[in-house]
Parts: structure tokens; C-alpha cells; sequence
């Protein structure tokens, strides 16, 4: 990484600690990304967006402070964007991936709590994420228990808006959406001192929209016969989507996807012809999460979808573009959002009909169904998603995991186990 | 006379360490079960030279590995096949009784539970970090009790009256089974609670969700315990079977295994011989300094060469070693 010591010490971060993770990141990207075969051209782009993961984009985001703009820390995939871009602000995804972290977040919450929250509320207290450190206000949600009394720690250290995510789906439910996206708006537009139009937010929604449809496209690659792109490349551009500029990020997804598409007319796979093909369901991976996958796909497998929020719940679905008023637009958005399936919903039997049109869609052979340690939503859940599936003649693994590397042994063989369960092609 | 043909499996956990040898027929000729104590390597030298000693007329045609130290030992021995513990026991299981539907294993430190259909293995659980399920809590109870572990299932079934312990957890299954006593309760009952205690957790943590269909069969060690099949049979109202050899599936297994590949392919055998037993493996760490990671390496030296290394998060002291 570049020297960016100043702008880190300007962000009154703990440059000591904050050293060993920059020295410790670079190793592990090594590791898992760049010691893959035959990938494609266009991942350089990400490639860099990592190696200067705390320097680039956050002095971007400083710069366009400078120039006046809010920048708003997001949590989850149910936080409508397109309100803050369409007020000149910029949203970015803060949630942690990393035990480094962990340790942090632990000092304040109980153990018993999920990895993603403990090194969420670690960034920023521990001041070792530069991006926790930008963010002028850090928007939450209502989505789990944990989070909800995560805000108020959060709270006392930087402003938190927390949006009140309805947890069934009837019509009201939407309708309540609907309200709290109008009260985030109002928010924003204070905060930002500008004012949320029916052009500015049609603009907001396109942009938006368009970033949905580049991962929309690169996800398709994945549905085919051999991929020309690794699981493991499609998380990272996933887990990317959610910090970068989304105009640029747009623009880079597709420039990859013409050379994806090239590729796909090459005959240009990238693995063995016998692969099995797994869908991963359940809690999110987020940045540099990549355990699960790099485990699956060193025992020979692909790793072809995600049904996560750093996966097909972050870009399936687009918000109606035909809408004139801010009235109809901010409808069309809690439409769109309402849409996601959750396991903080219930009753959820979206979210299971979504993995088995997954399955078909992407030509899974086997599910796993992740969970990270102590969510007890999704740990809930997985009893109805495994018997679902079984029902339905689909093979399924359920795993628990979380951000350390000591059980990789034993996920290792638990997943080998699956894949020979799977049989060969 | 020609040299008896035989297929060579090891199974190398983190408690005990097995090593099997069978024939053509898949019929058991020599079997071993030593603690690893946690030197798996002089253990499986200890087992090949009583193997070579008491069948010095055999061939081995074929060897497997399994168990958390299969890619240690079997590139040790030079074995022909490396499988997980699931699928080697599962493959033990169905040679013995080709109808089982559910396979119970519970070992020294980790325990399973496979589901099989036509001789498949169509589900499985393992359990996580917890040993609360495992032949370690009956090996600490046994200790606290000061009654041998072998003699824990005989007790078990002489117990007049049932007491229920709390067993999620070793820690507080301790203090309960310390309440218990001062209520007055025999030894031998404290131990049938436990066993009860051992089978529940095990079936609420592996079983969730699943539908445990007989022929039910039980292994691993821990199947040496009356007192545990007999718990297993009152949990499920149903008998459950044991193998003959109920401590060395796994190995059984993998040496199937190896004489399944053996016959697909035809492959002349990549095993060392009694070599291996001469040969001067050593186990050595040492912590990488080359970046601030600090891994600890860990690699087998045979005469002064590193064979394989393990440990390293860049991959690059098990990659030497690969290449050589």
C-alpha cells in the first residue's frame, strides 16, 4: 500500500495496531487471489482496489468531504443508497470482516455475540478502520438484536440513524417501509443540506440500478456450463461493490464482463471439467471474509452463487425507473427493498424459494448453509432451509463458522466429506 | 510360497492412532489400537513393526489413510489413498452390514453421525469444538469418579435408579454430578446418568434435524462402553449393533478404500514398506520470522531433509516441500 500515514494520522487512527493489519491483509490476499491460475485480465482492477483498501477510496472520500459532500457508513443491504446519492452524499458499506477486529468489539459486547458485530464495533472504537473513521454518520437497522444494541454503544462515539426495518411482509409492512425511508430522507437532506428532487433521486435510482445490472451480468457467467470466473473472484467484486464509486465500480464490472464474454467464446474455464457446484445460503462474508470459499474451491469445487446479502441479495431485483414524483419513486424503493429475503422476517419462505430457484438457475449440485457463529436468526433457520431442501432432493451441509482460521481443519474435512458425498460427474 | 497380499489402513486421530491390515476377502487379518499420545508417527511405526512381525510372509498391495492425521502419515508411510473420516468409516460401516441407515461413532475427541441410503452416504454431522459428546468427558468423568473407564459400562448397567445429569457441558456436568452424590447417590447410577447424559447431548447436537432410521450401528472407541449402547438403545427404542471391530472402523475403511482404487486403477503401491520404520522421521517447529504473520511452521525431517511442512498462511514452506 501506498503511503497514506498522514491522512491516517489526520483521522486521529491507532497508526501502531492499524500497521499490523496492514501488513497482515497483503499476505492473506496473496494467498487466497493472486495464487489462482488463468484469471481473467479485468480482476486487476480489484486486485488494486484491495492492495490499497484503507488508502485510495477513503482519500477519495476525504476529498470529496473537502468539497462539502456527507459521507454515510452503511450496514446492510436494506439501506436504500439511492437517497444519499441523490442528495450528494456517498454511501459505503462499513461492516467488518475480519478477526482482527473481533478482539475490539469484544471489549464492550459479550462474546456471545456474531463475529460481524464484534468487529464492526471493534473498527471503530479500536480507530483502525479509516472508513469508520470518515463516515460522517453511520446509518443502522433493526435487523437483529445484537445490532439493535450495538447502535447505542456506537452511538456515543459518532451519530447513528437507525432505520426501523418492518419484520413481516404483509402490505402495511411495506407501507411502513415506505415512512422510514421518507424519515431517512428528511435525515439526509439535513445532514447534507441539500434536498432530495424527482430528478436527482430518478438519477440516484439509474445509478444505482446500474450497478445492480453489472452484477446481474457477471453473476450470469457463473450460471454457465464451466465459468469463466473463480467464486472466490465474484465475492470479492461483490464484497467491493458495497465501498466503491459506483459509477467507476459500474463501468470496471462491465469492462470484465466483455472480457468474460470473450472468454466464454474461447471455451475459457476455470476449473476442472468434473467440478461440483455448490451455492452458498446464509449470514454475509464480508471484506476480506473469504474463508469459506477459498476451502471449497482448493478441494476442487466451484463455488457458482451466493445467496447472501454479499451475493444475489444485493443486486436481485431493481427499483421501477418509470416513476415521475418523489412519491411514486419512494414506493417503487420500498418495493424493491421489501423484496430481499432476510431471516429477520417471518414467516421467510421467500428465502427458501429463492435457493431452490438458485439451485436450478445456476445448476447447483449441493447447498451449504453457512452461519455465523451466535446469529441465531439464521442458526434458526437453517433447521427449515436443511429440511427444505432434502425434501426437494437437494443435498445440503449446514456449517457454523466464524472469523478465526482454527476450525479450518475441520471445515476442510466436513466439506471433502460433502463433495465425495456429491459423487463425481 | 507366495507372499500373502494384503491392503494396509491407518487411521491416526488426535486420541488413539489405528492400523489394520486386510485381505483380498476384506477380512481383518491384523488390527492395532494405540494412544497417539501426540506422537502420531512413532505410533504407526510401533504398529507397522508388530504388524511385519506377526505377518512376516505379507505383501501389502495397497495402503490408505485417514483420520486429522492422514496427510501427515500417509505421506509418511507413502500412502495410495487419503480420505476423510466420513467417508472411511461410512465404508467400513456398509461392508459389514450393507443395510444400515444409521452410523453413531464417537471417538476419543470428536464424534459423528452418517446417514446412508443404499449404501451411500446421503447426510452427516460432526460435532464442533465441544467435547461434552465425546470419549474425552466419559475419560475426565472417569478420572474425577476414580473408577478405570473400562470398567465405567459394567457399572453402568448394575445402576438400580435413574438420576439425570446435566450434560451440555463437561464443566457443569462436573459440579451436578458432585450434587448428585451428596443426594445420595450410588456411584453406579452417578455413572448410568452420565451415559444417559453423553447420548442425549450427542443426539440433540448431531441428530437436529435429522430422521435417525435403523439398522442403527454404533462405533468408535467409545462403542467399548455398555452402559453407552445401552443408552443409545433406550434414546432410540430400537437395538443398535456394534461391529466386531467397533474401535478400528476408520482404518478399516481406508484400507477398503485403498483396495477399491487399487482395483480401479492397478496402480503399483506408493508404500515404503517396513522402510518407513527405519527411516528417521523427526517432528520439528519452528516459528517463520520472514513476516510479521509469525506462523508456526510445522515440518517432518526424514534424515535431515524436510519432507513436509505445514502451518504457514503464504503457503510457502509447504510448498517446498511438495516439490520435493
Amino acid at each position: 500500500m501506498a503511503d497514506y500515514r498522514q491522512m491516517w494520522q489526520d483521522l486521529d487512527m491507532d497508526l501502531e495496531t492499524h500497521d499490523l493489519l496492514c501488513e497482515v491483509l497483503p499476505q492473506a490476499f496473496g494467498d487466497v487471489y493472486l495464487s489462482q491460475e488463468n484469471r481473467p485480465e479485468g480482476m486487476g482492477y480489484y486486485n488494486f482496489v484491495v492492495s490499497e483498501i484503507h488508502g485510495v477510496r477513503p482519500a477519495e472520500l476525504i476529498e470529496a468531504q473537502k468539497a462539502g459532500a456527507k459521507v454515510f457508513g452503511t450496514f446492510c443491504v436494506y439501506v436504500p443508497d439511492e437517497i444519499v446519492f441523490a442528495a450528494g452524499g456517498i454511501a459505503t458499506g462499513l461492516c467488518g470482516g475480519s478477526q482482527f477486529w473481533v478482539p475490539g468489539g469484544e471489549k464492550v459486547l459479550p462474546t456471545g455475540t456474531c463475529p460481524l458485530i464484534k468487529a464492526s464495533v471493534g473498527a471503530r472504537l479500536d480507530r483502525t478502520c479509516p472508513f469508520f473513521r470518515i463516515a460522517d454518520m453511520y446509518v443502522g437497522e433493526t435487523t437483529c438484536d445484537g445490532k439493535k444494541k450495538a447502535w447505542e454503544i456506537l452511538a456515543e462515539d459518532v451519530p447513528v440513524y437507525v432505520m426501523d426495518l418492518p419484520q413481516m411482509k404483509r402490505p402495511q409492512d411495506t407501507d411502513d417501509w415506505a415512512r422510514e425511508i421518507e424519515s431517512f430522507l428528511i435525515r439526509v437532506e439535513e445532514m447534507t443540506g441539500n434536498k432530495v428532487t424527482p430528478e436527482n433521486l430518478a438519477a440516484a435510482i439509474k445509478l444505482i440500478n446500474n450497478k445492480r445490472r453489472a452484477l446481474a451480468r457477471l453473476y450470469d457467467f457463473r450460471k454457465l456450463d464451466n465459468p469463466p470466473i473463480s467464486g472466490k473472484d465474484a465475492l470479492l467484486i461483490s464484497q467491493i461493490a458495497f465501498y466503491d464509486d459506483p459509477t467507476r465500480f459500474t463501468q470496471m464490472t462491465n469492462a470484465l464482463c466483455d472480457e468474460l464474454d470473450k472468454r466464454v467464446k474461447d471455451g475459457i474455464g476455470v476449473y476442472a471439467k468434473d467440478a461440483r457446484r455448490i451455492l452458498l445460503s446464509g449470514t454475509p462474508l464480508a471484506i476480506p471474509n473469504w474463508k469459506l470459499h477459498h476451502i471449497v474451491e482448493s478441494l476442487g469445487a466451484a463455488v457458482v452463487v451466493e445467496e447472501m446479502c454479499t451475493g444475489i441479495r444485493y443486486f436481485e431485483n431493481l427499483v421501477d425507473e418509470s416513476q415521475t414524483t418523489l412519491d411514486g419513486m419512494i414506493r417503487a424503493l420500498a418495493e424493491r427493498y421489501m423484496k430481499i429475503n432476510c431471516a429477520c422476517f417471518t414467516p421467510n419462505q421467500g428465502r427458501i424459494d429463492d435457493i431452490k430457484r438458485l439451485v436450478k438457475e445456476y445448476q447447483a449440485d449441493g447447498v451449504i448453509d453457512v452461519n455465523l457463529k451466535f446469529c441465531t436468526l439464521y442458526d434458526v433457520e437453517g433447521f427449515l432451509v436443511e429440511r427444505s431442501l432434502k425434501e426437494a432432493g437437494i443435498p445440503c451441509l449446514g456449517l457454523e463458522t466464524d472469523y478465526t482460521d482454527e476450525d479450518a481443519g475441520g471445515l476442510r474435512t466436513r466439506i471433502g466429506a460433502f463433495l465425495e458425498m456429491l459423487g463425481s460427474k | 510360497m507366495a507372499n500373502l497380499g494384503v491392503y494396509l489402513g491407518v487411521d491416526v486421530g488426535s486420541v488413539s492412532t489405528n492400523l489394520v491390515a486386510v485381505d483380498d476377502n476384506k477380512e481383518v487379518l491384523f488390527e492395532r489400537y494405540l494412544r497417539t499420545g501426540g506422537q502420531p508417527i512413532d505410533s504407526v511405526k510401533m504398529a507397522l513393526q508388530e504388524l511385519y512381525q506377526e505377518h512376516p510372509d505379507i505383501e501389502i498391495i495397497a495402503a490408505g489413510t485417514t483420520g486429522s492425521g492422514r496427510q501427515l502419515v500417509g505421506m509418511m508411510i507413502g500412502a495410495d489413498v487419503i480420505k476423510n473420516e466420513i467417508t472411511a468409516h461410512a465404508t467400513a460401516t456398509v461392508h459389514f452390514f450393507p443395510d444400515v441407515k444409521t452410523i453413531f461413532e464417537i471417538g476419543g475427541q470428536d464424534s459423528k453421525i452418517i446417514l446412508v441410503k443404499d449404501g451411500v452416504v446421503v447426510d452427516f454431522a460432526m460435532n464442533s469444538v465441544c467435547a461434552a459428546g465425546t470419549g474425552s468427558f466419559l475419560d475426565h468423568q472417569s478420572e474425577r469418579l476414580r473408577i478405570p473407564i473400562e470398567q465405567f459400562g459394567d457399572m453402568a448397567l448394575t445402576a438400580e435408579r435413574d438420576v439425570r445429569i446435566a450434560g451440555r457441558c463437561t464443566v457443569f456436568a462436573e459440579s451436578d454430578m458432585i450434587a448428585k452424590q451428596q443426594y445420595g447417590f450410588s456411584k453406579a447410577e452417578i455413572i448410568r446418568g452420565l451415559c444417559n447424559a453423553l447420548v442425549r447431548n450427542y443426539i440433540t447436537n448431531l441428530g437436529r434435524g435429522k430422521s435417525l432410521e435403523p439398522p442403527y450401528v454404533f462405533q468408535g472407541g467409545v462403542a467399548a462402553n455398555k452402559g453407552i449402547r445401552a443408552a443409545f438403545e433406550k434414546e432410540m427404542g430400537h437395538p443398535v449393533m456394534i461391529p466386531q471391530y467397533y474401535g478400528t472402523m476408520g482404518a478399516i475403511g481406508a484400507a477398503i478404500l485403498a483396495a477399491e482404487n487399487y482395483a480401479k486403477t492397478g496402480k503399483k503401491t506408493k508404500f515404503r514398506g517396513l522402510d518407513t520404520v527405519e527411516l528417521d522421521f523427526v517432528s520439528t517447529s519452528f516459528e517463520c520470522q520472514d513476516c510479521s504473520n509469525a506462523c508456526e511452521i510445522v515440518q517432518i525431517v526424514l534424515d535431515g531433509v524436510p519432507v513436509i511442512s505445514w502451518g504457514d498462511r503464504c503457503g510457502k514452506w509447504s510448498a517446498v516441500s511438495k516439490g520435493q
